[in-house]
């Protein structure tokens, strides 16, 4: 008997003029176009943590001084060593990536580089 | 969320969450296309997240019942026909919304979020702020009381 006035109770359709859908829609849409809320956060973190890790690297490795003058620039070499030879090419791609930095120029090194003549021979490797 | 789980979710629950929101005041598609909004906004997933519409709805009414001095949080007499007119041996369409108008509203909220919203007891408990046992008496105490006062016995 309940279960049959409510099947009829239910059948009553309410009635309503709808809901603006179009303006729903259009703010689905614009809420999709919008950037990852995720993949912003997770991206800065990885940069930050790659730069933390980066300086770190920088420190561990071994640092050569040129020259004694403070204004003059001060070669931080980053990678211990590789089996290639630097081209010319290598070596204004690393100065490029660091030219807002004019005291500091960073280098990748081959493993001949431990003295400041193997560093000075490896520059002038470069600019030949 | 996807354009089709809206479309879904709309054709489900758009007029009983209108029907809902018209409990407490008299401008429920207003309510609804807001709550809408909001769910659109937060990107949630509007099948899983069916109750928590359904309270924002109430939260939102509620709200624009007390901020209106000339609303009352009880529908009045003079407010739209809640049902479409019925047809064939359907109960009485403007019979059903007397009655159910003339119910505790604690009663009637359960009644109508069961009967036209088809939530289950569970997501009904929050909603109407008591427990799921509570709930379900309330909706047969509800059905009896309707039953009686529309000569249904």
């Amino acid at each position: 008997m309940n279960h049959d006035f409510e099947n009829k109770l239910s059948s009553l359709a309410p009635t309503s003029q709808s809901i603006n859908r179009d303006a729903l829609f259009f703010e689905l849409g614009k809420q999709q176009k919008k950037p990852n809320r995720v993949a912003i956060p997770f991206l800065t973190g990885t940069i930050a943590f790659s730069f933390y890790y980066l300086l770190l690297t920088q420190l561990q490795y071994q640092k050569i001084e040129t020259s004694s003058l403070p204004t003059a620039p001060t070669v931080v070499l980053l990678a211990p060593a590789k089996l290639e030879p630097y081209s010319l090419l290598a070596y204004r791609k690393v100065f490029e990536t660091t030219n807002d930095l004019p005291s500091l120029h960073y280098v990748e090194a081959s493993a001949q580089v431990e003295t400041l003549s193997d560093l000075q021979k490896e520059f002038s490797l470069y600019h030949q | 969320m996807k354009l089709e789980e809206l479309q879904r979710f709309l054709e489900q629950h758009e007029k009983c969450l209108i029907l809902y929101a018209r409990q407490w005041c008299n401008t429920p598609e207003d309510v609804v296309q807001e709550a809408l909004m909001d769910l659109v906004r937060k990107q949630l997933d509007p099948m899983q997240n069916t109750a928590w519409v359904y309270t924002v709805v109430r939260n939102k009414a509620v709200s624009v019942a007390r901020r209106s001095t000339k609303q009352k949080p009880m529908v009045g007499q003079d407010c739209e026909p809640w049902f479409e007119p019925n047809t064939g041996d359907a109960i009485d369409a403007n019979a059903a919304q007397l009655h159910l108008q003339e119910l505790d509203e604690p009663i009637r909220e359960v009644l109508v979020l069961k009967l036209w919203g088809g939530l289950s007891f569970e997501e009904i408990a929050p909603l109407a702020q008591c427990s799921k046992s509570e709930a379900h008496r309330r909706y047969q105490q509800g059905l009896e009381l309707l039953r009686k006062r529309m000569g249904l016995l």
